[in-house]
């Protein structure tokens, strides 16, 4: 009978190290980056928001 | 028109006690205590051996610099923030899996949220993978 091969196999599973973020700067900057991607993002999925503020405002009329 | 895709895949994302690779076949991994919630005593709770296990893939070569936020539902505050490492792909793209300990400080009981965000080159950076995760208050025995 033919016996299954059991080599051991290379190790492929990375293991990181998580790097903890304490800096209130870094972390206010990340923030920031989170915001304005969640705004994007939601600008897109709703278009009429983005383009209701940017409707110009009507003129006032001059005398 | 789809958008090119710029930064990892997130195909797998775990939260467990344990992962252990197959002495057998590459690429298959043994996820032990696969959890949504964990029970904590005391507060503030810090997991002493928690994992967060994720599948990247790319199509593209490259390192992805990327980070965690462990947001809480509650106050919608960040209550933890790390760097990941910077997941690299060869020539031809491909995946990766990687295991990571989870240390975050968690102020009370209640729902998380666990994130990955990846920085893009141009543009937002943006969240590829994201699971809620409940810390349970334990009551004290009589």
């Amino acid at each position: 009978m033919r016996q299954k091969s059991r080599k051991p196999v290379g190790g492929i599973l990375q293991k990181w190290e998580m790097i903890e973020i304490t800096d209130p700067g870094e972390i206010d900057a990340l923030e920031r980056r989170i915001r304005a991607a969640e705004k994007s993002l939601a600008e897109r999925d709703n278009p009429t928001v983005e383009h209701q503020k940017s409707k110009a405002k009507p003129r006032k009329r001059s005398r | 028109m789809p958008a090119a895709v710029l930064t990892p895949r997130v195909r797998m994302m775990a939260i467990c006690d344990r992962v252990t690779e197959s002495k057998s076949e590459i690429g298959v991994f043994n996820l032990r205590g696969v959890r949504q919630s964990i029970a904590a005593h005391t507060f503030p709770y810090v997991p002493r051996s928690l994992w967060l296990f994720l599948v990247l893939s790319s199509p593209r070569p490259g390192e992805f610099p990327g980070y965690v936020r462990v947001l809480q539902e509650r106050t919608d505050k960040a209550v933890f923030f790390a760097h990941l490492a910077r997941p690299a792909f060869g020539a031809d793209g491909g995946w990766l899996a990687s295991i990571t300990a989870l240390r975050c400080r968690f102020p009370e009981a209640g729902l998380y949220t666990v994130q990955a965000w990846f920085f893009q080159a141009q543009g937002n950076d943006i969240l590829k993978g994201e699971m809620p995760f409940v810390i349970e208050a334990e009551e004290s025995q009589p």
